[in-house]
């Protein structure tokens, strides 16, 4: 009979922001918003604009992206910001990520 | 629920006595999407964004207990709500219908969930029993409200109310 070993806790070291590759800090990172096939057109604009500050016009474009590619770039940030918005994003149900931009 | 009312500081729906009991019965499903439905990011090493996912999950979960809190008010304390003839008035501020766009937003997503997450683009087409028709009725309820909320944002289209 195999013996399973308890797994021993390693202590949590978690990186910082600041301890972050600094590549990936030097190049910023993307938050990207994901197609999903629940959330209305009409809201993900109105989402866009409320998070991101942008005209009707600017937001449709990016939601008509999310809907015909998949995803859409929405903006490119330091990771504390990329992470502001994503937050925001997701208190909306979006399906957001942020990604390193390289 | 029909719009009778909006200026730049406030806006007013008329609900009917059962469209009021249907609304309030909706919103206690509140929240219904658990806070790591989807991850901080796809690509970039787990080690780096690990301890930002667990701190973003437990401020998601936060901001939707307070959420919780606050929709317990608006549906009692009296301020919201006036009773009227036929039902009752909602009087909400245009940030109030911004909250409320994602509190709906979060119960449609929620049942769609609890629908096995369709897609009926691709084929994937809910598979409706007694037991989760409830979900899609209440799917489709959020998103009819969510498109009401967003049209009494835009004063100068025609909402077709």
């Amino acid at each position: 009979m195999a013996v399973i070993e308890a797994p021993v806790k390693q202590p949590d070291v978690k990186k910082t922001p600041e301890e972050k590759s600094k590549k990936q800090l030097d190049q910023g990172f993307l938050v990207i918003c994901w197609d999903d096939p629940v959330n209305l057109m009409d809201y993900v604009t109105h989402v866009f604009q409320a998070v991101f500050g942008w005209d009707r016009q600017k937001a449709e474009h990016h939601m008509l992206q999310v809907h015909k590619e998949g995803k859409s770039v929405l903006v490119r940030e330091t990771f504390e910001k990329a992470e502001h918005y994503v937050h925001q994003l997701h208190k909306y149900s979006l399906q957001a990520t942020l990604e390193p931009a390289s | 629920m029909k719009l009778l009312r909006r200026s730049e500081s406030e806006v007013v729906f008329h609900l009917g006595k059962r469209e009021h009991d249907a609304f309030c019965k909706l919103l206690d499903r509140y929240p219904m999407v658990p806070s790591d439905f989807s991850p901080l990011s796809r690509f970039a090493d787990a080690e780096d964004v690990g301890g930002d996912q667990e701190l973003l999950e437990e401020s998601l979960t936060e901001s939707k207990k307070e959420s919780k809190t606050a929709l317990h008010a608006m549906l009692n304390d009296g301020k919201h709500f006036h009773e009227v003839t036929r039902g009752w008035n909602l009087h909400l501020t245009p940030e109030e219908v911004d909250w409320l766009l994602q509190v709906f937003g979060d119960i449609r997503v929620g049942c769609w969930m609890k629908l096995g997450c369709p897609d009926e683009m691709k084929g994937k087409m809910p598979e409706l029993t007694a037991d989760n028709l409830e979900f899609y009725v209440a799917m489709d309820m959020c998103g009819r409200l969510q498109m009401l909320l967003l049209h009494s944002l835009r004063p100068t289209e025609d909402s077709g109310l």
